[in-house]
């Protein structure tokens, strides 16, 4: 995994290592349950003699869900990032590798020893770049990535146009589709690996606006059906001191905008910065799943954002909220009453001055599923680029709609990052404390949680001659 | 009125332009009021057989007082010419036995010297520019065409004119292509090509102002140096004029090509601070080959990361880099260093995508998909993993773990489904919600909304249809 930084004979490098570990505590919620006759009441919902809410099925249990035991579970990631050029005028390879280990399964994928977030080689020309590999899009679409070829062409004056393919990989899983991870994850996984196909457009329209275009199209091997069809553009236009920004991707299989906004922004006054935007978001599923035909509905969302700097940039004050409201479902009975919009609000002050930094921020935040209201408070000290101790305090309380009681934390850590030369060492460690309210069979704890990384930064070039420039 | 105003401008012009004629021919000497007194030139030039420069003007003011003695004639007052500085080089001699060598005909001292439009043999005066291109650049089609005149010809390498002030040195003329727009764009050619013609008017200072790389620029290194050009480029800054290749839409993210090609094209303009304005510390090799800007010298094209932003960098962009950067795309680290993101995430918005407390805290980002959660982790794989481990999802008929809050809940699952599918799928897989709403067994509830389009649908993909339907999609859709 590590890489010596060595004798590469006529070839150039460069590469960073990275380990990072991560260790906290955690309970698991468990499930425990008395016979239905020898809870009192009547009913579905009933109470314990401590107050502990129980659901009742009829003539079998009733049953809640206390949390277990505290446990420590830990996590080691460690990435290499390494670019090669093999002497080759344009000729250049690059690769991510990963593997994590971690305790007791607990991590998602932490069984997984080593996996290629990229590996690809590219060829670079004046006009055009050509790519092979396991190569990673990000786009209006989001993530994804691929095993296949990419070509771009950049000789047109204001376009560049790219061109992908290949064998397409579960998004955001660098695996394919039909890979264990999907399988033992989900019942009706694909059973055939899909192809990718794409194109991006990005340019420039006139003196004043910017464009992008994406189109992308996952296709089964066996040429059955799609996995996905999407479309995504943007186009931000500067109009005076106006910055008006257009995005949008779309299902074409759905026939749905899963994200569609419009954003203005612009100073209003010297030093004073405002923005607002209008939103629209339904969410993205794949053609595999079923979850797309449950018709889920999207949200219509209002942004707001102001911003005042003063004292020369010294102190910073930001304020906004935003409002959202869910297409009518066609679905459940009214009388319910689940929320069917929903709201956020924060604020934050800070301060920064040679170095010194005091940071605080409130949000509240409410709608369908969830709410959250807390806030967070920093202190700290930077002494140059990637060099800073940090203290931090943080309260919220977090309720769930669906899910009773609530959790409230409070607590607070320390976290730093030190930079010598090629090494980095950043870690942070905190501890919360966790209660729980209208929840008597739930204890409240203490957790601690850990971190520390180092990363290492090496590479040579051995055909460098002498420096150009530098006077004898 | 007009044409009066128009008659006296052309004669102030006329006026005007035959002083200067008249000035640039004058050398002192009246020699067409003399031309019956001397026979020959060389009778009072005689060093221009010789090349004796010493006796160019062998004539003395004592030979001339002989006849201006204030009795016969006006006594008169020369000394003789006045040495001029100049970086002329000519040799009479030289001219006239090339041309015998060479058979031509001979000249006469009037063919250079001969005012234009006389034809006195005693109106002479120095020689125009125009008498030497007539024969050495026939083709030129004035003094200071650079490319079809050859300098050096008749000019000595300034640094050797050493009797040139520095303020004849500030006067030089500029050769017309001097003056076209991209002359410093592609002057280096021509100077690689002959630097001994810029050498007649420049010296390494010259260069030194705008090049970094002047010190191992061969056509500069080449260059002697010289105090006058140092005085006369003093405090002026340099010019850096943009190359069109740097107006290429992707220039700001895909130079790094050309760099590897030839880093020594970018020398010219840029340091190494250059390169950092966006590469920070961690700057790629190509960049270790470029030269720091030295203390005093030229700080070469100032780069500004805002002018470097390439297309597609809107502010909606600013909105998703987060994802793009968590997940480490390897374009970012091509133009951004670290320094630049701490300069947001310097410990005080966190140095990581999340908090190091957001497992506490995302369940509320979750629902209200401020972000979508999906662009960088699997529903299904990473989600679902994490909350069946941890409890959350029980799955089931009767198993609704998660919503003990709500004894309806069967009632308003489906609100909650449709409007936060995407957290549903966090814990519940497909098969928990079909052992209701399959067509083929349990309840056979329709899970498709009133807008549900299920012949598009299939005309897409009929994978997941054949899920519940467990038909064919033709049957499917009957």
């Amino acid at each position: 995994m590590i890489l010596a930084p060595g004798d590469a004979g006529a070839q150039g490098y460069s590469a960073d290592v990275s380990v990072n570990a991560g260790n906290f505590e955690l309970r698991r919620t468990t499930r425990d349950s008395l016979p239905e006759s020898l809870v009192a009441g009547e009913g579905e919902r009933r109470e314990l003699e401590d107050g502990t809410v129980v659901t009742c099925i009829p003539e079998e249990f009733c049953r809640w869900f206390p949390s277990g035991e505290v446990e420590t579970v830990s996590l080691v990631t460690e990435d290499l990032r390494a670019a090669f050029w093999p002497g080759i005028e344009g000729l250049a390879a690059q690769v991510h590798l990963r593997a994590r280990y971690g305790s007791d399964d607990f991590w998602p994928r932490s069984d997984q020893e080593l996996e290629a977030l990229y590996a690809f080689v590219s060829y670079e020309d004046t006009d055009y770049r050509v790519r092979a590999g396991r190569q990673q899009r990000t786009n209006g679409l989001g993530y994804y990535n691929f095993d296949g070829a990419s070509f771009l062409w950049r000789g047109f004056d204001r376009v560049r146009i790219d061109l992908y393919g290949g064998w397409s990989l579960a998004r955001n899983l660098n695996a394919p589709r039909t890979g264990s991870l999907l399988e033992d994850a989900d019942e009706f996984a694909p059973d055939d690996r899909g192809l990718i196909l794409g194109i991006d457009v990005q340019g420039r329209i006139g003196s004043r606006a910017t464009g992008a275009f994406t189109y992308q199209r996952e296709i089964r091997s066996d040429r059955l059906g799609l996995y996905t069809e999407r479309v995504a553009g943007d186009v931000g236009i500067r109009v005076s001191r106006l910055s008006i920004e257009l995005a949008a991707d779309y299902d074409v299989a759905y026939e749905e905008f899963n994200e569609a906004s419009v954003r203005v922004s612009a100073p209003v006054v010297p030093g004073v910065e405002a923005m607002v935007q209008l939103r629209r978001y339904t969410p993205h599923f794949e053609l595999w799943t079923i979850w797309g035909a449950f018709s889920p509905v999207g949200f219509d969302e209002t942004r707001g954002w102001l911003a005042w700097s003063l004292m020369g940039g010294d102190v910073r004050l930001e304020a906004g909220g935003a409002y959202r409201a869910y297409e009518d479902t066609d679905a459940g009975a009214q009388f319910v009453g689940l929320e069917d919009d929903g709201w956020r609000a924060f604020g934050r002050a800070r301060w920064n001055r040679e170095g010194w930094f005091v940071d605080g921020s409130y949000r509240a935040e409410e709608g369908s599923g969830a709410a959250r209201y807390g806030g967070d408070l920093s202190v700290g000290r930077g002494f140059g680029p990637g060099r800073y101790v940090a203290l931090r305090g943080t309260s919220s309380q977090n309720f769930s709609e669906f899910r009773l009681g609530e959790q409230v934390t409070a607590g607070g850590g320390i976290d730093a990052a030190w930079r010598v030369r090629d090494f980095a060492l950043t870690g942070g460690w905190a501890l919360y404390r966790l209660s729980y309210n209208d929840q008597p069979r739930v204890s409240d704890w203490n957790q601690h949680r850990g971190r520390v990384g180092i990363s290492y930064h090496f590479g040579t070039e051995p055909d460098t001659p002498d420096r150009i420039g530098e006077r004898p | 009125m007009r044409q009066r105003l128009a008659l006296a401008i052309s004669a102030l012009a006329i006026g005007l332009a035959a002083a200067v004629y008249s000035l640039a021919q004058d050398d002192g000497f009246p020699h067409e009021r003399h031309a019956g007194l001397f026979p020959t030139c060389v009778g009072c030039h005689a060093g221009v057989e010789s090349g004796d420069s010493a006796r160019m003007v062998s004539i003395t003011p004592q030979e001339c007082a002989s006849c201006h003695d204030g009795v016969e004639l006006e006594a008169v007052e020369w000394d003789g010419p006045t040495p001029e500085p100049s970086n002329l080089q000519f040799s009479h001699p030289e001219h006239i036995s090339e041309i015998a060598r060479e058979g031509g005909e001979q000249l006469e001292c009037r063919d250079c010297h001969g005012i234009p439009g006389t034809e006195t043999r005693m109106a002479v005066g120095r020689p125009m520019p125009g008498a030497c291109l007539d024969c050495h650049a026939p083709q030129a089609e004035e003094h200071y065409a650079y490319d079809q005149v050859r300098c050096v010809t008749c000019h000595v390498p300034l640094t050797t004119a050493l009797a040139l002030p520095v303020s004849d040195v500030a006067e030089f003329p500029q050769p017309a292509n001097h003056a076209a727009d991209d002359f410093l764009l592609i002057h280096g050619a021509d100077a690689v090509a002959d630097a001994s013609a810029c050498a007649v008017c420049h010296a390494r200072e010259s260069c030194e102002r705008c090049h970094l790389d002047a010190a191992t620029e061969p056509a500069i290194a080449g260059l002697a140096a010289d105090a006058r050009i140092a005085e006369l480029v003093a405090g002026r800054p340099g010019e850096w004029p943009e190359p069109p290749s740097h107006a290429r839409e992707d220039w700001a993210v895909n130079h790094e090509g050309e760099a590897r090609r030839d880093v020594t094209v970018c020398a010219t303009c840029h340091t190494r601070e250059s390169c950092a304005t966006c590469h920070g510390e961690g700057q790629p090799p190509v960049a270790a080959r470029l030269a720091s800007a030295q203390p005093g010298g030229p700080r070469g094209v100032v780069i500004t990361a805002a002018a470097m932003m390439p297309v597609g960098h809107t502010v909606t962009f600013f909105d998703r880099h987060g994802t793009a950067a968590a997940i480490g795309v390897p374009q970012c680290s091509a133009c951004h260093a670290e320094r630049e993101c701490i300069a947001c995430h310097d410990g005080v918005r966190k140095p990581s995508f999340h908090a190091i407390d957001f497992v506490v805290r995302h369940g509320a980002e979750a629902f209200a998909e401020r972000t979508e959660c999906a662009a960088c982790h699997s529903e299904e794989a990473f989600c679902r993993d994490c909350h069946t481990t941890l409890g959350f999802a029980a799955g089931g008929r009767t198993g609704a773990a998660f919503h003990d809050a709500q004894p309806d809940w069967l009632l308003a699952h489906g609100q909650a489904a449709r409007q936060g599918l995407e957290s549903c799928v966090a814990c519940h897989s497909e098969a928990t919600c079909l052992r209701c709403h399959s067509a083929k067994s349990g309840f056979r509830v329709s899970p498709h909304g009133p807008d549900f389009d299920p012949e598009h649908v299939a005309d897409k993909s009929t994978q997941s249809c054949g899920i519940c339907h467990l038909t064919l999609p033709e049957a499917a859709r009957d």
